[in-house]
């Protein structure tokens, strides 16, 4: 359309405005500009979040996935923070200001190290794909801001990468339909004895972390040269660590014989993995709540939670640095030697990395309460991105393992009484503690914490959650209705034009016999 | 922005207003950057029209359409001759059409013509090839492409013609979640 044709339009445009009242116009106007009110302070709001700018580059550069992953990594760092903000404010300053001489500041004792905890991984390709719609990839597939030549390229294999992988589960699905009978008993032999393989795997892992404990426990560390006795007492969390990285990367392989699709393979060695560090975390737990206590077993117990802290932290960051970056530098450098084929392609596959961080999370939750400074250590990388219902899920498996052993620990053992047990010293238990504190507040106080801690408080608290929750639940129900709507409704939308089609295809062929007709016997019946 | 330039009178940077998306402002660092792709054929005074064209080997280095795959077709579809010689008009209005401001409807027709590289008005199954090999830098085998290719057509063709109309191509992109975020090129 040429620049005539357009002002032409404009003007016709301007003339059928119609004409509404000053009032309906001025709320009009004024719900215009709140709208761009609010999206400012958003845009502002979210401007002012840290690693915004990061966030988006990585977006460009390696999908939503990528950046979801690295969004909830941002959320964990903000709890880890918000924790030591909240320990430091209500007990490590108080502490160090008011310097009680019967209360020892909080401390963990032995021969643990402090750390710096500068870290970085290396991220490569794989993205997450969104849909299995073709056309979409291919109309929708190129971003036209891309100006820089990597990005440029990284999005053809992006892109490549998703044609891929819809075209394996495509030969996949045409592959599982040609099984015949025998085939699938064999495969499903074949699935059950490799079940059985993973699960002695497991097996062995736990006895390895039993054996371990049992090793660091036994001897008399002391009488050891300090290196031996230190790698004695790191015994348990190195296997650990060592289990922890070694068979995931075994099940991987294993699921790539059982003949499933991409999807199904990764979740299921997903599913294993998580079973294997959430299970081997509790059953380290558990054995050290069911051996004897030597010492303060508060301390023992944060003192340990602490060096399983340390040592995930010291273990990813050689992953990162001793192992992957050398592997990537040499698919770089050599891509055809044998060492490179041999130590194969690096892949970020994200659910590992989550669970990784999770992981983490757990150990530090489970530690926190005897070993306050935990979460800084938790704090490992230093970029972000969204999060997803799976990512939480996860997370919320390891908070109720750490809700668990803490509830465990509180109620069952006894408490020493040396001088220096426990994070409050006397080795009271919280409970002893907690009704101390509020014994000594004034009465005001008190009355306010005893109104709180009331049914007369808690019920109508309840209420007011459950409440929320149905109008939050209701508000979803509506939303999908709308949602399936107008779903129905762009769908009867595609029905009209097939009907439109139809007639005027019908009327075509009318026309054209018509005209057939019309031409032997030249008359007026030209038109429909 | 006072009257100092002297490049457009008031009236063409109002008809460039009312036309296209740009501000002002923006027409008159578009008209920059259209300069100094040529500096000593573009003049720098518009005020009588001038007859200028710039080809396309040109206008397809610059950084923002130099990455782009299908970077010789969009300038071709903006072109009048087909050939991809640009007047700053056409110009103006690539990039118009390529803003953030720009309807779907809008970027829909032009994104059918960028796609239709044998201008037939139809995409039919070559035409979704070239645009597949453009994307993946022909990392596919053919047969793979071939796949593909069906895949696509059988998705979004309704009136079952084994070829995308311009009515097939809008259904389909109605329904796209990014098509907008994508198709948008920032100068």
């Amino acid at each position: 359309m040429c620049l005539q044709g357009k002002r032409a339009a404009r003007e016709r445009r301007k003339m059928q405005i119609s004409n509404i009242g000053f009032w309906e116009s001025w709320r009009r106007s004024q719900s215009i500009h709140r709208k761009r009110v609010w999206a400012q302070v958003g845009g502002a709001l979210s401007g002012l979040l840290p690693w915004q700018n990061t966030l988006r580059k990585i977006e460009g550069r390696f999908g939503v996935g990528v950046k979801a992953y690295f969004v909830f990594l941002r959320y964990l760092i903000y709890l880890n923070l918000l924790h030591c903000f909240l320990i430091c404010g209500f007990i490590l300053v108080p502490t160090g200001v008011y310097s009680r001489a019967f209360r020892e500041p909080l401390r963990f004792g032995g021969n643990d190290s402090v750390l710096d905890f500068v870290l970085g991984t290396h991220t490569w390709t794989i993205g997450k794909r969104h849909s299995m719609n073709v056309s979409f990839k291919i109309f929708c597939g190129w971003d036209f801001t891309i100006q820089d030549p990597a990005a440029a390229q990284l999005k053809k294999s992006f892109v490549r990468n998703d044609l891929k992988l819809f075209l394996e589960e495509q030969s996949f699905s045409l592959r599982k339909a040609q099984r015949t009978l025998g085939q699938k008993l064999r495969l499903y032999l074949l699935r059950f004895i490799l079940n059985l393989v993973v699960l002695s795997l497991l097996g062995g892992a736990f006895y390895l972390i039993y054996f371990s404990t049992i090793r660091s426990r036994g001897e008399n560390i002391s009488s050891f040269h300090w290196l031996v006795g230190l790698v004695l007492q790191y015994l348990p969390p190195m296997t650990i660590s060592f289990v922890n990285i070694i068979l995931p990367h075994m099940f991987r392989k294993i699921s790539s014989f059982e003949d499933y699709s991409l999807t199904v393979q990764v979740n299921a060695t997903l599913v294993r993995s998580i079973f294997l560090k959430l299970a081997s975390l509790g059953i380290y737990l558990s054995f050290l709540f069911l051996s004897p206590p030597k010492t303060c077993r508060e301390n023992q117990f944060g003192r340990e939670m602490y060096k399983l802290c340390v040592f995930n932290f010291l273990a990813t960051f050689c992953n990162a640095f001793l192992f992957n970056y050398p592997r990537k530098l040499l698919q770089e450098a050599r891509p055809t030697s044998l060492l490179a084929r041999l130590s194969g392609k690096q892949h970020f596959l994200i659910p590992f990395n989550v669970l990784d961080l999770v992981y983490g999370q757990t150990v530090s939750w489970v530690g926190v309460h005897y070993c306050p400074l935990l979460p800084l250590i938790g704090t490992r990388m230093f970029r972000a991105s969204s999060s997803s219902v799976l990512f939480h899920l996860m997370l919320l498996l390891g908070l109720l393992m750490a809700a668990t052993a803490l509830g465990f620990n509180l109620y069952q053992q006894e408490h020493s009484k040396e001088f220096s047990c426990g994070p409050f010293g006397g080795g009271e238990s919280v409970f002893e503690v907690v009704r101390v504190c509020v014994r000594s507040l004034p009465g005001p106080a008190q009355t306010a914490v005893r109104y709180l801690t009331s049914e007369a408080f808690a019920l109508p608290l309840l209420l007011a959650e459950v409440i929320v929750l149905t109008s939050y639940v209701s508000r979803q129900r509506a939303n999908q209705r709308a949602i399936d709507r107008l779903k129905d409704m762009l769908s009867s939308s595609d029905k009209r034009f097939l009907v439109k089609q139809h007639t005027t295809l019908l009327r075509d062929r009318r026309n054209r016999s018509r005209g057939r007709s019309a031409a032997a016997q030249p008359d007026a019946h030209q038109r429909l | 922005m006072g009257n100092k330039q002297t490049i457009f009178t008031d009236e063409q940077l109002d008809a460039y207003q009312d036309c296209t998306f740009f501000t002002r402002k923006e027409i008159l660092r578009l008209h920059g950057r259209y300069h100094e792709l040529a500096p000593h054929l573009v003049p720098m005074d518009y005020t009588n029209d001038p007859d200028c064209k710039l080809p396309l080997a040109l206008i397809v280095n610059m950084p923002e359409l130099k990455e782009n795959p299908f970077r010789n077709r969009i300038v071709e579809s903006f072109s009048e001759d087909g050939m991809g010689n640009l007047s700053f008009n056409e110009f103006v209005d690539m990039f118009s059409v390529l803003s953030e401001m720009a309807p779907r409807e809008l970027k829909a027709i032009y994104a059918f013509k960028i796609y239709d590289f044998n201008v037939d008005n139809y995409l039919c199954k070559e035409d979704l090839e070239k645009t597949l090999n453009r994307l993946t830098k022909e990392e596919l085998t053919p047969e793979e492409v071939q796949l593909v290719c069906e895949k696509a057509i059988e998705e979004a063709d309704l009136d079952g013609d084994s070829k995308l109309s311009y009515a097939d191509f809008e259904n389909m992109i109605s329904r796209a979640p990014d098509f907008l975020s994508t198709f948008h090129i920032r100068i």
